[in-house]
């Protein structure tokens, strides 16, 4: 599970946060992001990230960091820690999923969104709108309008949805 | 740019309130200012006018609006002209609660954007991992979500399952059509319990025979006190859509499609369907109206790359319409079957066997609550290279002429070294198992089943023999189709071996006493003499 031992061979990156805080990281491990790579191949070793503030980028140097030493044997160890990796507020993954992009890491992209679904999954609109912050700009017409097209899955009597935010 | 109507007259010291005596005095502000016709934006100027206006009234209190409303109106001479002025109030009121909550809904839609702040593309990427209801959710919930919501890739997956009748052939054509050319998978129809859908995975909630007939009864009885409304109910064409557009069908790049209790879906509509499906890997079929004969000669014929059949009947042991033909058609049309489930249909023996023979890359099988198979058809199947011998998965359940010297001799195959894939076996009866000799007879115990050389030489092997002891039925709901799934067993047999972790058995005494009830005094004698008689199968 540890990287390889030859340390002679194992370049190391610095990632610079929004708040001007460098990290180190090792460069295979660094390379999940897409936008790392490019920038390694155009020879940075200093990487400089405006849009990612240092808390974020604190996570997700875990995340990488967790994701490169995947070996057959640890799946379910990752796998713990991914579902307690979303384990976050609502705006701490917002900033997550945000940065994730920016970096194109594939698989945290991937997680993150599942995480986002998973909490508007069998929720009441109220709900998805108390949960999110998201205030109603439809005029009455067009709110009665989407009602209409989805009445189907509005209709009264549903067990399963949850009208409360958590 | 709205601008307030004033009429030719001073302006009062409220917006905009006809004031036909010019010799009012002006308490507004707005001092100086003429009298302005403008029903249009056309000066600036006077613009300006109205703009300076409507601030300055922006600045005044609620109650010095109220009492300077009053004053006015007792000064009107006539009770035409109250009317007027207070005909005024209200709609020049409205205009301006109007115009309010449209800035109010602009600045909620860029706040959203502030507070969601997920750009469009992972939007709606996020969209498309939802089931279509909670889809439906998301898109009343603000202008954005909505647009999000409409984007084609957010229906991929159409999962249109509900518990109760809601669904109408509208909505399945709307979203059809909402997902372009690109829809990969469709579920419609009402299926009972907590699990509506099954998110993400390609394996919904089995439901045995008697949930779908009582969900069928149910869904009856909702429809007609639905009579006389708006119909909620899919009909024979819910499927049209599929085939819609001429050449371009969405239905082209359908692969999976499961269909659940749609009362009114008939053959000819079912097969119209999977015409216009050629690309279907995934076909699951539960309680319709449709005969097996021609149904799997639709398959046969549109759906030559098919993977997996899920097929429960909705007449419980009585469709017959299965003949050999149609299993030869099946089996040589369709060479990529891996899993094949027909549940509930009159199955004899030799059919079974053509179908379990002819398909090469068969995996998983279910039989469950068949009638008129007995096993036979077990018998020599699985040796060498020959087809069944990749076999991981077989479930007979329920199948009420099943006999327990056939699944004995297979057991046999079994340890001799057959069927080397196997990795579970479901036998189990609510009636038992039809013992040798005499066919009133019913074998109520497992015992038949040689425990420990199973264990011993297969210990990958998971058997499943629940019988009951009062008769009473158990109820066991399981993943079908996935190899890998966790068994939570509550019977109280079970043999399960693996390899990592310690072999355990647990039988429970009781199963092995014969339910007195049941009438059958001889079963207690019959399964010891059973390990006797059984053959051994030569490969």
């Amino acid at each position: 599970m540890a990287s390889s031992s030859k340390t002679e061979q194992k370049k190391m990156l610095i990632l610079k946060s929004s708040e001007e805080e460098e990290f180190e990281i090792e460069e295979s491990i660094a390379v999940q992001s897409g936008t790392i790579k490019n920038m390694v191949e155009d020879d940075f070793t200093l990487i400089p990230l405006p849009n990612v503030d240092t808390e974020t980028l604190i996570k997700i140097i875990k995340y990488m960091k967790k994701h490169g030493e995947k070996t057959k044997s640890n799946e379910k160890d990752i796998e713990e820690f991914d579902k307690e990796f979303v384990k976050k507020s609502f705006t701490e993954l917002k900033e997550l999923v945000l940065a994730a992009n920016y970096l194109h890491i594939t698989s945290l992209i991937d997680l993150l969104c599942q995480a986002f679904a998973d909490r508007i999954k069998n929720k009441s609109v109220k709900a998805i709108r108390e949960i999110f912050g998201i205030p109603n700009d439809f005029t009455p017409e067009e709110e009665a309008e989407v009602y209409e097209q989805h009445k189907w899955a509005h209709e009264e009597g549903k067990e399963h949805i949850d009208h409360s935010a958590y | 740019m709205e601008t307030l109507l004033l009429h030719r007259s001073s302006p009062a010291a409220v917006a905009a309130i006809p004031n036909p005596n010019p010799k009012r005095p002006c308490c507004s502000s707005a001092s100086g200012l003429n009298p302005s016709f403008t029903t249009s934006s056309n000066t600036s100027k006077s613009n300006i006018d109205v703009d300076v206006l409507l601030e300055s009234f922006l600045g005044l209190s609620e109650s010095s609006i109220d009492l300077s409303f009053d004053r006015i109106l007792s000064f009107k001479a006539s009770y035409s002209e109250q009317d007027d002025v207070i005909d005024r109030a209200l709609q020049l009121g409205s205009a301006l609660v109007e115009a309010g909550r449209r800035s109010a809904r602009k600045r909620a839609s860029m706040h959203n954007g502030v507070v969601w702040a997920l750009p469009s593309d992972l939007t709606i990427k996020v969209f498309s991992l939802l089931d279509t209801q909670s889809l439906c959710y998301a898109a009343a919930a603000c202008s954005f979500f909505q647009n999000c919501a409409a984007d084609p890739a957010c229906y991929v997956d159409i999962d249109l399952i509900t518990v109760v009748p809601r669904v109408n052939n509208a909505v399945v054509a709307t979203m059809v059509q909402r997902a372009g050319k690109v829809p990969q998978s469709l579920k419609l129809g009402c299926v009972p319990g907590p699990l509506a859908s099954s998110s993400g995975s390609s394996q919904p909630l089995v439901n045995c025979i008697r949930k779908s007939t009582d969900t069928a009864r149910f869904s009856w009885n909702d429809k007609r006190s639905r009579q006389g409304k708006e119909s909620s109910i899919l009909t024979r064409s819910c499927l049209a859509p599929l085939s819609a557009n001429g050449e371009s069908t969405p239905g082209a790049c359908l692969r999976r499609l499961h269909l659940y209790n749609i009362e009114r879906l008939d053959s000819t509509s079912l097969t119209a369907a999977l015409s216009a499906c050629p690309s279907l890997l995934d076909l699951e079929i539960v309680g319709l109206n449709v005969e097996s004969r021609q149904t799997l000669e639709s398959i046969s014929t549109f759906c030559p790359l098919i993977e997996r059949i899920f097929f429960e009947s909705s007449k419980t042991g009585r469709d017959d319409s299965l003949k050999l033909p149609t299993c030869n058609d099946l089996v040589n049309n369709c060479p990529h079957l891996s899993s094949l489930s027909l549940r509930g249909f009159r199955l004899h023996d030799y059919k079974a066997r053509v179908l379990i023979k002819g398909f090469r890359k068969l995996r998983y099988i279910d039989f469950s609550t068949s009638y008129s198979i007995t096993g036979a058809f077990l018998k020599n199947l699985g040796g060498g290279s020959a087809s069944g011998s990749l076999l991981q998965v077989l479930i007979l359940r329920d199948c009420m002429h099943l006999k327990e010297v056939e699944v004995a001799r297979f057991l046999e195959a079994v340890l001799a070294g057959d069927f080397g894939h196997l990795n579970y076996l479901d036998i189990s009866n609510r009636e038992g198992l039809v013992s040798e000799g005499d066919r009133n007879h019913r074998c109520y115990s497992p015992s038949f089943i040689p425990v420990a050389r199973l264990l011993d030489e297969r210990p990958n092997l998971c058997v499943l023999a629940e019988f009951p002891l009062e008769g009473s039925f158990n109820d066991i709901e399981f993943d079908s189709g996935d190899m890998d799934s966790e068994m939570n067993l509550p019977s109280h047999l079970i043999m399960s071996t693996s390899d990592s972790s310690a072999s355990f058995m647990s039988i429970s005494e009781s199963s092995y006493s014969s339910d007195p009830s049941s009438g059958s005094d001889d079963s207690s004698s019959g399964y010891d003499e059973s390990s006797d008689d059984v053959d051994h199968v030569s490969i």
